[in-house]
Formats: C-alpha cells, structure tokens, sequence
C-alpha cells in the first residue's frame, strides 16, 4: 500500500491519459461507470504479452511462448507465482481459480448463465426494477420464447431495496433465479447482497449478480456472500477492455454433479472446450476450460492480473472511501445551488454515502440536452447522458415516448458523473462551477 | 455558448418560444434525430418541422424539438425567415439571413443552420413530389 492518508495524487501519475492536453486543459474524466481509465502497469501487462510472447497459452501449445502465457494466467500459486486466474479469485475470496470463468465483458457473463442455466418450466426469474439492458434482456428473450417469466421487484419510497417485497415474491415458491445489479449504474446504490442471498437460497433459488459497478469500487468476497454467479468487466476497474468475469460457485460447474437440479451448461461449445470427440459425438471439459471456447484474448487475460494487483495496491476500502467523499461534496454542491430549484434532482438514495462513486440527476428545464457536450467543450469535463442503458425504467417513470416532449415544458434530460479513486475534489469543484455557468447561459438560474 | 444566441434565446424564452408547436394536419412534415440533419448529437434529441402551405406559399410554420439552445435559435429563425414565402423564396433563404437575424455565425450555430436549410429543402422537395403524384414521394427516405 502507497500510503494511508488517501490522496488520488499518488496514483494519478500512473495514468498517461491524464497528461494529455486540450485547449491548454487538461482532462477531467468522470463517466468512470462507462469505462475506467488505464494505468501504466496494465498497459504495461497488455504490451508485454504481444510484444515478448504472443503465443497461444492455456493447454493448446507446449513451446516456449505459450508456457509464458501459460504462467501469467494459469499458474495457481503451488510453484510461486500466481496468474491473473489465481489472482482474481484471491481478489474475490473464492475457493479456487476453476470457480473464475473468462468472458467477453459482463453482458456476456450474463448471457452464459441465461443461456446455461438449466431453467425449468413454469421457473420466474426476479430482477430489479432498473436493471441495466445487459441485465434485462437476455431475461425478456427467455420469456418472450416462453422459458421463464421475469418479475422485478421495485425499490421503495427511499430509493432503496424493499427486501419485505422481495420476500413475498420468493414465497411464491415460482423464483428460480434472482439476478439483480449488485451496484445501480444508474444510482450508484447498492443492494443488501448478503440477505438477498441467503432468503433466496432459504427459498431454493439461485442469485446472480451483476456486480459490473460492485466489484471496481468495495471489497467484495463471494464466500462471504455465499454468491451463486458474479458478474463484472475488467474495463471498469482499469482493466484491459473485452474481458469479463463470470464467477461460479464449483458445485454449478462440477461435472461429477449433472444429476443435481441446478447446474451451468456451457452456452458457447467448440474448440479448448473439448476433452475428445468423434464424428458423432464428444465430451466436454470441466470448468473453467469448458466454458471458455475458441481462443481467448491472452493480452488481457496477462493484463486482468496486473489489474486486480494494481488496485489491490491501492485497497477497496480506501476507494470506496475516496468515492464516497467526492460524491458526498458534489452532492452538497450541487443540491445547495439547485436543490429547491424544483426541475433539479438527484437520482437514488438521498444519502450519498449510498451511492458509490455515481451521481445521476435529471435536468427538467427548456432545452436541457447536450450539457455533457458542453462540459466537454468548455472544461474538458466528461461525463454521461441519455439512460445509460436503463430505457426500461425511464420510459416506466416518464411514460414511452417521454425522449419526444410535445412541448418544452417537457424537455428533460438525465446526466451521471461518477467517480474513481483518481478523481479529485478539484475536479468536481471545476465540474460543478461548469455546470453553473452552462445553466446561466441557459437561464436555468 | 456565443452571447448572441444566449440573448436571442433569453428573448425566446421570455416569448416561450412563439413558434413551437404542432401543426394538424400540415402539408408536409419533416423530421431529424440524433445526429441526422441538424447535428444535435446528443440523446434525446429530434426536430420535427410542418409546413402548412396554400397557393404555393408557406402560410405556417412549425416546430417540435427536443435539442440544446443554439439549434432552437436557429429553428426559431427558419420559421420566421420562412413563414410567408413562397417556396422558392423560402429556398432561397440562405445561411447569412440567420446570421444576420441572430448576430453570430459561430461554427456551431453554423453546423445547425446547415441541417435546417436541408431540412426546409427536403419538405419543399417533399411536398412538390407529392403534389405532383409521384408515387415515391412518401417513401423518400432521408
């Protein structure tokens, strides 16, 4: 660990981006829950793979280059060194390096577990009512085939999880599968896991999560959670992009327990999948190797290591604590200038502390597109709009069509800022002194 | 921002934009999204345009939007430029009339005027084809 008086100086050196210039300015990134930005130790890892040995690893080649990838993915630790595999799964305190299964992103973790999860008949899977696209539709595909039925359950008055609610519905005794956004990409809040956990699993149903916003920002230990599937992308959390995570309790994956009812097949088959075959049949290979077909994006897979001992360095605990100071003064800001205004309005939990490192808000004012172009233009300041993927929640709240106003007195637009432990409070200092001169422009205030 | 088009759009708000609205039953009717045409490119955002037209003259003109202020300026300009002319005249309009009316020409209230100048043509050429009983005119896709 660098020091234990957290400052984003100490690491901001590690990020090329951040030295560039624009206009004399340099940049000022806050759409972190889109995408991180990429530290030099891990561009480090992702130039050393194609630059030294850009070879096939894992179990197909047997040469020089491929033990090397080998090495930095596979090695579990018995000989010394530990590849990315082995690290994540230290990273998240699971069992063994076989329970972390590589994908594309988190979109298609999700997928794998929609498309292998052996669903039954009459089975109903449970989401929230503000579940990213990634977490929606793959559901809604299911049922529209006539596999499953999806139910939400909807956060209460406060903005925050009704578990009394979501009980309920598991007594039904219909819920096979919860699979919920561990971190809100929307609000930035976070659901109580560990009891959703353990009322499902007393209710005989799965959990998965989408923890695509969870695991960048808090320290999270799937053993502790009792977690059946984990989802998240390296890309969130200054890792390579085009590789994602999905965790799998073993006793899903254990080919010895394809009797039991509930068990992941692989969704995608072909080849580092099989064990053997023949012109008429074949034979698959155990986690994780099974479920991992074609070949794999070993510059990253080198890269996911580098990452996870990258923030490990740096510790959960104290970013989650950074996020929270940065969203904690950026909301006071931004609600003591236009907090009564009445068209300004902060989504989420009105307490910061319980929504990470993301603020989202709703501008319902005359022509209130385009802010986060402007922002760019002015200050450099980069941040998100639109509906981040969560169509299905706005058009709920606003009505279909509400992106089309009849009038201006409809006009309304949502924008998110969030955080990383690189950000600063100069930074959101600058953003919120933007923001008020593009209102004044505007004539908002 | 430019400060004229700030101080144009003050005035259109005090006026709560005199030319939004809808026409029933327009003559023609055009619309951009996103990025399309008016270069608005940002979520969210379209421009709806009617025309209402008699004897070859634009006896209305209208808009819906859902865009930031430079694009409504300017919007608002067309249909003032436009409203009364025949259609050749209209299609004469060009940029250096909305400059002129706004006070600027900053190259983003130039990026806007450009998409409705194209927007109005595209109505006219709509328009005529329809009244000449080309069958293709509904189908024009843009």
């Amino acid at each position: 660990m660098k020091d234990s008086a957290f400052s984003p100086d100490a690491y901001r050196n590690d990020f090329p981006s951040l030295r560039r210039k624009r206009d004399g300015k340099g940049p000022i990134y806050l759409d972190n829950a889109c995408t991180t930005l990429t530290p030099q130790p891990v561009i480090d890892a992702m130039t050393e793979y194609y630059t030294d040995f850009p070879g096939c690893g894992g179990r197909r080649s047997h040469h020089w280059f491929a033990g090397e990838v080998t090495r930095r993915v596979e090695a579990d630790g018995t000989m010394g060194g530990k590849g990315s595999r082995r690290l994540i799964a230290d990273f998240l305190n699971a069992r063994s390096e076989k329970e972390i299964l590589f994908t594309l992103n988190t979109t298609h973790a999700i997928n794998a577990v929609a498309l292998g999860f052996n669903f039954r008949p009459g089975d109903t899977v449970l989401l929230t009512d503000r579940e990213h696209n990634s977490n929606l539709i793959p559901w809604l595909r299911l049922q529209n085939a006539g596999r499953l039925r999806v139910d939400h359950v909807p956060m209460n008055a406060a903005e925050e999880f009704d578990i009394d609610l979501y009980e309920q519905k598991l007594k039904g005794g219909k819920v096979r599968l919860v699979s919920m956004a561990y971190t809100s990409n929307m609000t930035g809040y976070t659901i109580p896991a560990a009891e959703i956990i353990r009322l499902a699993h007393q209710y005989g149903a799965r959990v998965l999560l989408d923890a695509a916003q969870t695991v960048p920002h808090q320290a999270v230990d799937v053993q502790d959670l009792d977690a059946d599937f984990l989802a998240f992308s390296l890309h969130k959390m200054c890792g390579p992009r085009g590789l994602g995570v999905l965790y799998a309790k073993a006793e899903l994956l254990d080919k010895a327990a394809s009797g039991s009812a509930d068990r992941l097949e692989p969704a995608i088959v072909g080849g580092g999948t099989v064990e053997d075959a023949t012109y008429d049949a074949y034979s698959l290979l155990g986690a994780p190797d099974g479920f991992e077909a074609g070949i794999p994006n070993y510059s990253a897979e080198v890269a996911a290591g580098a990452t996870v001992r990258y923030l490990g360095e740096i510790g959960l605990d104290r970013i989650a604590a950074h996020e929270r100071r940065l969203n904690d003064f950026l909301t006071g800001e931004l609600l003591d200038r236009y907090g009564d205004l009445g068209w300004f309005r902060i989504f989420g939990p009105a307490d910061p502390a319980k929504r990470s490192g993301v603020l989202s808000f709703e501008v319902h004012r005359p022509n209130s597109t385009g802010i986060a172009t402007e922002l760019d233009r002015k200050n450099n300041i980069m941040i998100r709009d639109g509906v981040f993927c969560v169509h299905s929640y706005f058009n709920a709240r606003y009505g279909q069509g509400w992106i089309r106003p009849r009038s201006h007195k409809e006009h309304r637009m949502i924008y998110r800022a969030s955080f990383y432990f690189y950000n600063t409070i100069e930074e959101c200092r600058a953003f919120v002194e933007t923001l008020d001169e593009i209102f004044t422009e505007r004539c908002y205030i | 921002m430019n400060k004229a088009i700030i101080q144009y759009y003050r005035r259109l708000l005090k006026a709560d934009f005199g030319n939004s609205g809808e026409i029933e039953n327009a003559s023609v009717f055009v619309e951009a999204i996103g990025e399309k045409m008016v270069h608005c490119g940002n979520s969210g955002n379209y421009m709806q345009i009617y025309l209402d037209i008699e004897d070859d003259t634009i006896v209305d003109i209208r808009y819906l939007c859902s865009c930031e202020p430079t694009a409504n300026v300017g919007v608002e300009v067309l249909c003032d430029l436009a409203r009364g002319k025949t259609l050749d005249e209209a299609l004469a309009i060009g940029e250096d009339r909305f400059y002129r009316e706004i006070g600027c020409d900053d190259d983003e209230l130039k990026l806007k005027v450009r998409g409705l100048i194209e927007m109005l043509h595209e109505a006219v050429a709509r328009y005529r084809n329809k009244e000449s009983g080309n069958p293709a005119a509904e189908n024009i896709q843009w």
